[in-house]
């Protein structure tokens, strides 16, 4: 019986189809064009200028192709494009592709086409892994354009230029060449909901709060599901409805421990701190909040819980500005922002800014166009539209009446941090640490040891890690 | 004398043969697959062997260390305790998720009406994301206002802190893992049970013997098998758990979750130590290999293919 596809009809059709996308795929391509010109070549990392012969891969224009990878965050999913467009538009020395995907296989994929020598031309960094790049020479350095083109660093805030600067000779951050330029930065503040505050009469944090006033508001602000709040006779911990706070985890306690003189390892990621006395404090002193005030929640009562600042369960935070413009749009209830209380025995209030860099890939074809765009993007062409999505690094467009205006009322507290933030230990190897830090912390938080004896185990564990990643 | 025939044979070389036959198609075929699988599984099983050997990560492979490594690794604090732990993860979920799918097979082998929906209720489990369990589970973990601590506060029991805390976190994986396991071992079950003729059952049946008796020596044994296989497949999965604690606890608290898997998965893909990860890989693959070997060999005294 005969079928009704025979054999060579069947491999005809398939034929045919090959053939008709081989047709396609090459149409999309333009032809890559041999061009004599002065290059900027990278050597040991650093761009230099040189006249050669390149075969430059170019784009439906003819111009070259750039390609930046991001991972993905809708905000600047949504961004990118429009900015790339401006550039297109406006500076027109190349064109751009956006290449995303998700978090946990961004990293993986990037290392892998960096050591193939074809990651990106330009890609996001993140803060802990800046300083990995940096030393392994895959981010270019970018002094020699920053000194041609005369580029005015202080025209970001001076915590977001740190987050680009690296010295390998020490392997710290915040010092050094400078590897990327800054788009957006986040800082910790205090968020608050006004209509909890007043239910309880409790007057609103300010400027003078000190941590020990953030407490006894805290206290104040707790209340059980009897209705009674933290501070009256016959308060149940066992039930509690409304919490006081939440200033537990990695920046806030961060922010805690700086504000009192402590820290988790000294500024030159040589010594550990956490076995301080003023960093002992702190820690006993957020202990203290969980199992002794009841105001703040043990970490599990967090546990697949949707946004609990969201749905009323908590009155007030330490938390990321990243959540800023999702609250203006999500928040039904009266809430604002605050600075975080101030540093104790006098010292100068700190608090703690992440920043989004953007880096050219050392191994690029096109450092010239590559720096053209990251200079657009970190500029006022992309702050136009970085704005949108976070706080902007260019103090002139975070200061502009576009960004300041509308909610929160004290919105100016989200850009006046790039002012007195640090950055959170992003030095070279501080994953190391970091992890033990991250796990061994726990068993203060469930209460199943002191302060002092969970600093002291975590130091002992940390300080031959230190001395292992120290270099000069 | 030679073979006229066998003569012939010999003189069409081995392209005539494959031209004239279908072996041709067969391998044209399989070829993608094929390919596929020696560059894309065991091209990196291979690769991971090598750096196994090395210390460095994507972007450098920095220098040789031999065994380094694999040294590294038995003096490492984190990987004995992840061995432990997934040790305790499966042996506490292998025989238990067994016994209980077997059950369930056994009642879901029933001549009743609607049977297969229930059956497929049963099977929904295994073919949903392991994420999105892992979530929801959280989030009924929850010790204030997940449905299992309100269920035991109804009955007078203070639930305990669960995926909060160092010494109920494992145990909370576990039953979650036994609970999705469920179906998938079901089905198994349940295509060896039907897989036993009837007549054998008669048989007990005229020689008096009960619904228990008729377990003991018909079912089981007749199922062994199966029981074999199940065994096998859920030890090296078990040795192999990873998303429950990726997604639920990150290992921890205090490291009670961490499995060796998700050690591999840190030191390769977080701190990028992709020669440490490698060969954690490799102690890890002949674990399992000892253990299935073993189970291979302990096989004769239990398994029976005919009564």
């Amino acid at each position: 019986m005969k079928g009704i596809c025979s054999r060579r009809s069947f491999l005809k059709v398939l034929g045919a189809g090959a053939v008709g996308a081989i047709a396609s795929a090459c149409a999309a391509t333009p032809t890559p064009q041999v061009i004599e010109k002065e290059v900027t070549v990278v050597v040991q990392g650093t761009p230099q200028v040189v006249k050669e012969t390149v075969v430059v891969a170019a784009g439906p224009s003819g111009k070259p192709l750039l390609r930046f990878f991001m991972y993905n965050f809708d905000p600047w999913l949504q961004a990118l494009p429009k900015i790339f467009s401006d550039f297109e538009q406006e500076v027109g020395t190349a064109e751009v592709k956006l290449e995303s995907a998700p978090w946990d296989q961004f990293w993986p994929r990037f290392e892998s086409q960096a050591a193939a020598g074809i990651a990106p031309d330009l890609q996001i960094g993140d803060p802990f892994k800046v300083a990995r790049y940096c030393d392994k020479g895959v981010y270019l350095n970018i002094d020699p354009y920053i000194e041609r083109d005369g580029v005015d660093l202080a025209q970001w805030y001076p915590v977001t230029i740190e987050a680009c600067r690296f010295e390998k000779e020490t392997g710290l951050m915040g010092r050094g060449p400078v590897f990327g330029l800054p788009a957006t930065y986040v800082g910790t503040v205090t968020y608050y909901n006004k209509d909890l505050f007043d239910e309880a009469g409790v007057g609103y944090p300010n400027e003078d709060w000190t941590r020990l006033e953030f407490q006894d508001a805290a206290v104040k602000l707790t209340k059980d599901a009897n209705g009674k709040r933290g501070d009256e006779a016959g308060f149940d911990p066992e039930n509690v409805a409304v919490y006081g706070c939440s200033t537990i985890g990695g920046y806030a306690t961060a922010v805690h421990l700086w504000n009192n003189g402590g820290g988790l390892v000294s500024d030159d990621q040589k010594e550990c701190w956490i076995d301080k006395p003023e960093s002992i404090e702190i820690f006993q002193w957020l202990a203290d909040l969980i199992h002794k005030y009841h105001c703040n929640p043990a970490p599990a009562w967090f546990q697949g819980q949707p946004d609990v600042f969201l749905t009323q369960k908590i009155a007030m935070k330490l938390d990321g500005t990243w959540n800023l413009d999702y609250y203006v749009e999500k928040l039904t209830f009266n809430w604002d922002i605050a600075v975080v209380p101030k540093g104790t025995k006098g010292l100068p209030r700190i608090t703690y800014a992440g920043t989004n860099t953007l880096h050219i890939f050392s191994g690029t074809k096109y450092p010239d166009q590559s720096w053209d765009l990251l200079k657009f993007m970190a500029g006022p062409g992309g702050m136009k539209y970085f704005m949108k999505t976070g706080t902007p690094c260019l103090i002139a467009a975070a200061e502009s009446e576009e960004y300041l205006t509308g909610k929160p009322e004290h919105r100016r507290v989200a850009i006046e941090i790039g002012s007195y933030a640090r950055t959170y230990y992003p030095h070279l190897g501080n994953d190391r640490w970091k992890e033990i830090y991250n796990q061994e912390i726990q068993a203060l938080y469930l209460g199943e040891k002191s302060a002092e004896e969970v600093c002291r185990t975590i130091c002992e564990k940390i300080n031959p890690i230190l001395k292992e990643i120290a270099r000069a | 004398m030679p073979v006229a025939g066998r003569r012939a044979y010999e003189r069409v070389s081995l392209w005539e043969r494959l031209k004239r036959s279908e072996h041709a198609y067969g391998f044209a075929f399989v070829a993608p697959l094929i390919f596929g699988l020696l560059v894309f599984t065991y091209g990196p099983v291979l690769a991971a062997l090598g750096l196994s050997f090395v210390e460095g990560d994507y972007i450098s492979i920095s220098r040789w260390v031999g065994l380094g490594n694999y040294g590294r690794a038995f003096r490492d604090e984190l990987f004995w305790r992840s061995l432990v732990n997934t040790t305790y993860y499966v042996i506490g979920t292998v025989p238990v998720g067994m016994a209980l799918s077997l059950a369930l097979a056994i009642a879901m082998n029933q001549e009743l009406r609607g049977i297969v929906f229930y059956r497929a209720i049963f099977f929904l489990p295994t073919i949903t994301s392991a994420v999105a369990i892992s979530l929801m589970w959280a989030w009924m973990y929850n010790p204030e206002f997940g449905v299992i601590n309100s269920i035991l506060k109804m009955l007078g029991i203070k639930g305990p802190m669960w995926l909060a805390s160092p010494r109920w976190a494992l145990p909370a994986i576990m039953i979650m893992s036994v609970w999705r396991g469920l179906g998938y071992n079901m089905l198994l079950f349940l295509a060896g049970l039907q897989g036993i003729p009837k007549e054998f059952y008669e048989a007990a049946e005229i020689d008096g013997a009960g619904a228990w008796r008729k377990f003991l020596h018909v079912t089981f044994p007749l199922l062994s098998p199966t029981t074999f296989m199940i065994a096998i497949l859920s030890v090296i999965g078990g040795f192999q758990v990873f998303e429950y604690s990726y997604v639920m606890t990150r290992g921890g608290p205090l490291y009670s979750t961490l499995t060796v898997v998700l050690l591999i998965y840190q030191r390769a893909f977080e701190t990028f130590e992709m020669g440490y990860a490698s060969a954690l890989a490799y102690i890890l693959f002949f674990i399992i290999l000892v253990l299935t070997l073993i189970q291979f060999r302990g096989q004769s005294r239990w398994v029976h293919y005919e009564l």
